[in-house]
């Protein structure tokens, strides 16, 4: 295959470039420096093998537009132009921009990759310098040397690597500390101690079978134990109970004699001797109550007697009695309500005095009151009181308001209103517009001359220099106006002063009559009097008065405040006009600057002007020699300058004066006399336009108040009515209080009324109780006197003696007389009381007696007994058979408790079978074992606990999974390293074994033609090769020079070593040629860096003899290459 | 009766998780782990859907030594159902007649070990259950055991018991125990609780016959879910099967082409997007990556394999995986696409080397290197014993695998970095 075109379209710097090859096998392709030359050879390799993934070529053009291509020519004679671009897949294209195989390539190469291909058909320096190191190191063995000439690397590296590799896994020393002996090592630590490990499983399973065979022995020895322990309790109980036992035998022999003996209830006695008592005891109780019940009646005899009688004086005694005991307390009851009277007298004898009515009004008008109602009084009281109230505080909100009102009319005073101030600014307007057309009519009369040289006018204009005030007095009349209105101003003040002096007065008046105001208001109750009075009418009548002087006043004043306000505002307004003045000098002065500066200009651009004229007017003369010719274009050219020069200046003149017509417009309004003052007007009227702002606002103002002050007057206008109002209603409470209270009453403080009223009603309440003293004492007098009759009534019909004697003597033998009736009554009642329940008893008594009796009998029957002489007997013998039962009965109990739950046969077959002598000494034995027993298994307990810890030792030592764990991930470590030491191994081999055979299939066809190159290459000073066999079996290389001298490898020069290893890599590339079906280009990359030119040229030639074979393309920088190279070699310049 | 109970089986704990590289010490303990961790999950799941009983389908334990650690662990474990009054019922597997520890193991009252002499029932009463199994007496039972379970009991829910290799067409199992479908169904029982084969597969619905799988891969060739059936019976029917799933730990092995692509960091986020659709979230997810290249990319590896390594297991931690293993496959070529020359390898080198290893004499040296090593590699007399087993590839392979070390040297452009 040869490569006849190779096109770079684009790759690396090149676009579009064609290196044509077609015109020699052997090319060498020259370039300096950042010529491209690398990137060619990439682009070379890269057209046969892709375009690498991250190729650096994309500099310019983008990977996607990476392309490269070549025209190739096969074998066969057919040609082809196939293209690459960059990718992953389907790269190759053919000249219509579609999609090819590699088939062509596939049968070129045969599988060879990219880096075999610049292995074995590319060579550059580093190559060669390597292979010739490889010669050297490797002492010229002949297999290497030809396999690393043909593949192109360095075989005896490979070889020492792949030792290298395998040395590094594993060494046969087994010290060695390389992976996969430290692997095995450890495998076998690890194996040792897992077989340590699952060695306890014998140990364990003894281990636990033997702790189960002592934890069962240990079992039966509590068993034992525990049978021996109940046993000797048992006996125990026996060798305790064996004496009862004996003597419940013995208690058994009299069960006989017993047993036709009858066993009487357990309670027998106890009833009989309770019926016993009982019987005696209702026997007693009967006698004595049957002699009570005689007694009694003879008595209730007795007090029947007396009763009659007593009966008789007794309703009198207890009359007499009555009244007696009230007439005894009659004197001091009569002088208790007797004192009640008095004082109750003299707790109302001042209460007429009190409300100023005499006793009879005053009993009329309470009465009138109750009559009325109390309740009813109160509310309307309490109405009256509350439209008071209304009318106090109804007052008081009237004061405020006018207290307000009075607060904003002083404000409304001292506001500035400066009325006359907006004819004033009209007026200044006026004139303004006046001195404006003044101003036109200045203008039109103005020469356009003036305005050129204004500077000039300027200076002599005599544009009059007033002083402010002197402007003030020419341009403001208004001024004069003002001093008139001052004037009037002063005068009116000093009026006003005058007539303030008598306001003032009038002030102090009306200040006097609102105190004296002020104390009526505390003393509102007499306010119908002082109403009333006179005085009062006056008073009113001067306020008002006053009230209008004063407004008047107020209103003069507020006059004068405003002329003095306005009066301020024009000195301000004068003080801004002389400031204004002021500017207007400063403006002056910068407009004669500046006009004093355009003066320059223009006399400057006049100079100039006067210039070109004139040589343009010499121009227009003169015609010129051609011998000043050169003088004549000199002139034309200053004339030029001078030309552009001054039409600089006019252009830049033309601006000034464009800005000099301005400002000159803008100064005339600063021209003389009413300009002046124009402007000096329009700032007034500025400063005029502000002040009707403030103006305005203080209108406003004064309006606000205004409106303010009206709504308070509305306000005063609407609580007067309501307070009217309340007057009326008041007036008319009081009339209605006045008809029930009398006048005197209702005039007074609505407290004192309701005082009033109370003392009105505490005067009837003790009125009342006065007459009901009386009534009582009346009464008292008259029962008095009822009981003295009685008294003596009674007194004559038992004595003769007088009424004074009776009351005196009678009276304490009635009363004994009285109390012995009652007592005989009480005693009779009692005693028949007595009798009654006696009578009870003696009946209750008898019958239970009767009962005891029946019991008694019946006892005799249960005992068997007909008498109470053989009872005795029976209980005795009954009672002993009892206590023989009973003793017999606890005996068994006692002997059962020693076994519970068994029938008493066997207990009794228990006590039978044993004696005294022999239960102690079973006890004896049977201790003596309990003991030997829990010896026994104390030791086994003790020996389980042992075992128990060499069980849980082992368990916990236990980790046989986590050593197999471990085992098993060592075993994979080890199994790797061991497969990649016998890859090595291996691979070392059948590397031996290709250079072996290589060799001997190749070694001479190679060396025959590697010989004929080394002796071109050094000019014919090395002759041939010889071959010697070493003593280790190696053959080895040596070069035979012209004088017959034997070299080995390391006798070689460096740079014949290096065209010894150029040679074999020629002959063996041209070897394998033979071979090839389709000859694969030779790609050479600045290989001759360390070659003299000589030598180069040789080499060069063995290049040139190379590509008679197949193509060789070489790659270079050195430009002297082009001299030596051979005539056929086509030379591309990059 | 309505309740619900668990099956699973094939738990092998404390199982060393054969063929395991070298992992760093915080996986390494989460593998070593992670069989127990998932029958704790198992217990757990037990207690929070209140269980009535746990059946386990054989090989509970592994190994033919006793670890007292690995027992104590599973009597621990098994003792919190105690609690909750939960019967277990067990069948030894092929594993446990094995293992010794089965046979010491003080088990405690709630839990029953079948019989390995002939089917045995138990009943529960109060849930009207019988459960039928037979254990194996020792590791290789090749008769039918199936064919011996009794009919089921009237008026209850059957469960039978068995570690069995079923019909035989699942997997690579042994061959133990064998039945057929119809061999169980004839026993006329509700549920048939299967274990051995280390596969989820349900053979036949209702009845059910059901195998849950192992609890937890253990090792790159128990990969997919793993976990555990939770029953449901309501009134004496079977109301449904659920497969419950422990997330603890997965073994994932993924295959990823890079076909046009000349180096691993051009290729590398092709297999981030390979990582990132085959993930599990929150689960330790630990990968066996395999890499299809071409010759060129293979050649690169054959020289720098650690390189090769260290940067797919940079990748797999962009996402928190585990490298299991990386295998490099070298892809055949594909005519006329590639950027690269492709073709069959046909240089004078591969013919040279071809005629080489035909030599017999070569073949003797290449097999007296592997002898040579593998006499010094420390090895088990014992078949149970961990280590007992070779690694180590068929000569030719090895002879293969040499030559493309070889070659790939050959024809780098720089020297490799091993």
């Amino acid at each position: 295959m040869k490569i006849e075109k190779f096109y770079l379209n684009a790759f690396g710097p090149f676009t579009e470039e064609i290196l044509d090859l077609k015109h020699s096998p052997f090319t060498i392709i020259y370039g300096r420096n950042e010529a491209g030359k690398s990137s060619s050879l990439r682009a070379l390799i890269s057209f046969f093998f892709g375009i690498e993934e991250r190729s650096s070529d994309n500099f310019i053009h983008d990977h996607r537009k990476l392309r490269i291509g070549a025209e190739l020519a096969y074998g066969d004679g057919t040609n082809e132009t196939v293209y690459r671009r960059k990718g992953r897949t389907k790269t190759l294209l053919n000249e219509q921009d579609s999609v090819i195989g590699s088939a062509v390539f596939e049968e070129i190469f045969r599988g060879l990759q990219r880096e075999e291909f610049e292995n074995a058909w590319g060579l550059n320096h580093t190559r060669l310098k390597t292979g010739a190191d490889s010669l050297l190191s490797d002492g010229g063995e002949l297999g290497s040397a030809l396999l690393s000439a043909r593949t192109g690397k360095d075989i005896h590296e490979l070889r020492l690597k792949l030792k290298g590799l395998a040395s590094g896994i594993y060494k046969k020393h087994k010290s060695s500390k390389t992976p996969l002996n430290k692997a095995i090592q450890k495998q076998t630590d690890l194996m040792k101690q897992f077989r340590a490990s699952i060695n306890h499983q014998g140990k364990y399973e003894k281990l636990v079978r033997d702790l189960k065979k002592l934890e069962e022995e240990k079992d039966a020895k509590y068993l034992e134990m525990k049978r021996d322990q109940e046993e000797l309790i048992l006996l125990n109980k026996v060798s305790d109970v064996f004496a009862d036992y004996q003597l419940y035998k013995a208690m058994l022999s009299s069960s006989e004699k017993y047993a036709k003996v009858r066993i009487l209830r357990e309670d027998f006695g106890v009833s009989k001797t309770r019926l016993f008592e009982q019987r005696k005891g209702f026997k007693d109780l009967i006698e004595q109550l049957e002699n009570s019940i005689s007694e009694t009646e003879s008595a209730i005899k007795s007090c029947l007697q007396d009763k009659t009688v007593l009966e008789e004086q007794g309703e009198k005694l207890s009359e007499f009695v009555r009244l007696f005991t009230k007439i005894s307390e009659e004197p001091e009851k009569l002088e208790q309500e007797k004192s009640k009277i008095n004082s109750l007298q003299n707790e109302i004898k001042d209460f007429p005095a009190q409300i100023g009515l005499t006793e009879s009004e005053m009993i009329s008008l309470a009465e009138e009151i109750y009559l009325y109602g109390f309740p009813n009084i109160n509310v309307l009281i309490d109405r009256w009181k509350t439209e008071l109230l209304n009318q106090n505080s109804l007052k008081t909100r009237i004061d405020e308001e006018r207290a307000e009102a009075k607060s904003i009319k002083d404000r409304l005073s001292k506001l500035v209103i400066p009325a006359e101030f907006k004819s004033l600014a009209l007026e200044l307007e006026s004139a303004a517009k006046l001195a404006e057309t003044e101003e036109w009519l200045l203008k039109e009369n103005g020469p356009s001359e003036q305005e050129r040289s204004f500077h000039i006018d300027l200076s002599e204009s005599g544009l009059p220099r007033l002083t402010p005030e002197e402007f003030l007095q020419l341009h403001f009349p208004a001024e004069k106006v003002i001093k008139e209105k001052q004037k009037e101003l002063i005068h009116l003040q000093e009026l006003l002063r005058d007539k303030g002096k008598d306001l003032n007065g009038l002030r102090s008046d009306i200040e006097n009559y609102e105190n004296e105001q002020g104390a009526e208001e505390e003393f509102e109750y007499d306010i119908a009097d002082l109403r009333m009075s006179r005085k009062a009418r006056d008073h009113e009548f001067t306020r008002a008065i006053a009230s209008q002087e004063f407004s008047s006043f107020e209103k003069r004043l507020e006059h004068v405040d405003e002329i003095t306000d306005y009066l301020l505002l024009h000195i301000q307004a004068k003080t801004l006009a002389s400031s204004m003045a002021g500017k207007l000098e400063s403006r002056r002065a910068r407009l004669i600057s500046k006009s004093e500066e355009i003066t320059g200009t223009r006399v400057k651009f006049n100079s100039l002007n006067k210039e070109w004229e004139e040589f343009w007017s010499g121009l227009e003369i003169r015609i010129p020699e051609p011998k000043d010719a050169d003088s004549y274009i000199l002139r034309i050219r200053q004339l030029t300058q001078l030309a552009q020069r001054v039409q600089d200046e006019q252009v830049s003149n033309s601006r000034r004066l464009n800005q000099i017509d301005e400002m000159t417009n803008r100064l005339k309004r600063f021209l003389p006399g009413s300009q002046q003052s124009y402007t000096m007007l329009e700032e007034v009227v500025f400063l005029c336009k502000a002040l009707y702002d403030e103006w305005d606002e203080e209108v406003n103002l004064k309006k606000s108040l205004e409106r303010d002050l009206d709504g308070r007057k509305s306000k005063i206008a609407k609580l007067e009515p309501q307070l009217n109002e309340c007057i009326i209603k008041v007036s008319k409470l009081r009339g209605q209080l006045e008809a029930l209270l009398g006048k005197q009453i209702c005039e007074r403080d609505p407290h004192e009324v309701l005082f009033s009223i109370d003392i009105l009603e505490t005067f009837r309440n003790t009125k009342k109780l006065l007459k009901e003293a009386e009534e009582s004492l009346g009464e008292m007098q008259g029962q008095r006197e009822k009981c003295q009759s009685i008294m003596a009534l009674l007194v004559s019909s038992i004595t003769n003696a007088p009424n004074t004697e009776i009351i005196e003597v009678g009276g304490p033998y009635f009363k004994n007389l009285l109390e012995t009736c009652k007592q005989s009554i009480t005693r009779l009642e009692e005693a028949d009381k007595s009798l009654q329940k006696d009578e009870g008893k003696l009946k209750a008594a008898r019958e239970n007696n009767q009962k005891i009796l029946g019991e008694w009998e019946t006892l005799l029957i249960e005992a068997g007994v007909k008498d109470e002489a053989e009872l005795g007997r029976v209980q005795r013998l009954s009672s002993e058979v009892r206590q023989w039962k009973q003793s017999v009965e606890n005996y068994r109990n006692l002997l059962a408790t020693i076994k519970p739950g068994s029938a008493f046969d066997e207990i009794e077959n228990l006590f039978n079978s044993y004696t005294k002598e022999k239960i102690a000494l079973k006890i004896e034995n049977l201790n003596q074992k309990q003991k030997d027993l829990g010896e026994e298994r104390d030791e086994l307990i003790k020996g389980m606990k042992e075992l128990e810890d060499q069980k849980r030792l082992m368990e916990e030592s236990s980790n046989a999974a986590k050593d197999e764990f471990l085992i098993e991930e060592n075993s994979v470590e080890m199994f790797t390293l061991a497969e990649d030491y016998i890859h090595f191994k291996v691979a070392e081999l059948l590397l031996h074994k290709m250079i072996e055979s290589f060799t001997s299939e190749n070694m001479h066809p190679i060396l025959k033609l590697s010989q004929r190159y080394f002796r071109d290459l050094t000019l014919g000073a090395y002759e041939k090769f010889d071959l010697e066999t070493a003593d280790d079996g190696r053959i080895l290389l040596n070069c035979v020079s012209a004088d017959e001298k034997y070299v080995d490898v390391k006798g070689l020069s460096d740079g014949t070593r290096d065209q010894l290893y150029f040679a074999l890599r020629l002959g063996s590339i041209e070897t394998a040629l033979k071979e090839q079906k389709e000859p694969l280009p030779f790609l050479a990359d600045d290989i001759f860096i360390n070659f003299d030119d000589d030598r180069t040229a040789a080499g060069l030639r063995a290049l040139e003899n190379l590509s008679k074979s197949t193509q060789v393309i070489l790659w270079t920088h050195h430009e002297r290459l082009k001299d030596l190279a051979p005539q056929n070699c086509r030379i591309i310049d990059l | 009766m309505d309740f619900k109970f668990i099956h699973a089986a094939d738990l092998h704990l404390d199982s060393p998780l054969r063929g395991l590289a070298v992992y760093e010490d915080s996986l390494r303990d989460k593998v070593h782990l992670a069989s127990r961790e998932a029958f704790t999950e198992l217990i757990n799941h037990c207690l929070e859907v209140d269980a009535q009983f746990l059946v386990l389908a054989g090989d509970i334990f592994d190994g033919t030594w006793q670890d007292m650690s690995t027992a104590l662990f599973f009597l621990g474990e098994i003792n919190r159902l105690a609690a909750k009054n939960a019967q277990v019922f067990i069948v030894n597997g092929n594993h446990d007649a094995e293992c010794p520890l089965g046979k010491v193991l003080p088990y405690p009252d709630h839990v029953h070990i079948f019989d390995h002499r002939e089917p045995e029932s138990k009943i529960l009463e109060d849930l009207k259950v019988c459960i039928h199994g037979q254990s194996y007496a020792q590791r290789d039972v090749t008769e039918n055991l199936a064919k011996n379970f009794p009919a089921g009991k009237r008026g209850y829910f059957n469960v039978g018991v068995l570690h069995t290799n079923a019909t035989g067409d699942y997997g690579n199992h042994a061959d133990y125990a064998p039945c057929s479908k119809e061999d169980l169904l004839k026993a006329g029982y509700e549920y048939w609780a299967l274990g051995h084969i280390h596969k989820k597969w349900i053979v036949h619905e209702d009845p059910w016959i059901v195998f849950p799988g192992n609890l937890q891969g253990r090792h790159i060739k128990e990969t997919g879910p793993k976990g555990f059936m939770e029953i449901e019976v309501l009134d004496g029917q079977v109301e449904s099967v659920n497969f419950r799933e422990l997330n603890l730990l997965s073994w994932k092995n993924i295959t990823v082409c890079l076909r046009g692509f000349d180096s691993i960091t051009s290729a590398a986020n092709v297999i981030r997007e390979r990582l990132r659709d085959s993930a599990d979230k929150n689960i330790v997810s630990i990968f066996r990556l395999n890499l299809e290249v071409e010759r060129r990319m293979h050649d690169q590896y054959l020289c720098s394999p650690h390189t090769y390594r260290e940067y797919c297991r940079s990748l797999l931690l962009e996402f928190g995986f585990y490298l299991e293993k990386l295998k490099v496959k070298e892809l055949p070529a594909e005519t006329g696409t590639g950027p690269f020359v492709p073709g069959e390898d046909h240089s004078e080198w591969r013919e040279l080397s071809e005629r080489i290893i035909q030599d017999p004499k070569f073949l003797e040296e290449a097999e007296e290197i592997v002898s040579t090593m593998l006499r010094e590699i420390p090895r088990s007399g014992l078949s149970g014993e961990p280590g007992s087993g070779s690694p180590v590839q068929s000569i030719d392979s090895i002879i293969e695998n040499s030559r493309l070390q070889l070659f790939a040297r050959l024809s780098s452009r720089e020297i490799d970095e091993d």
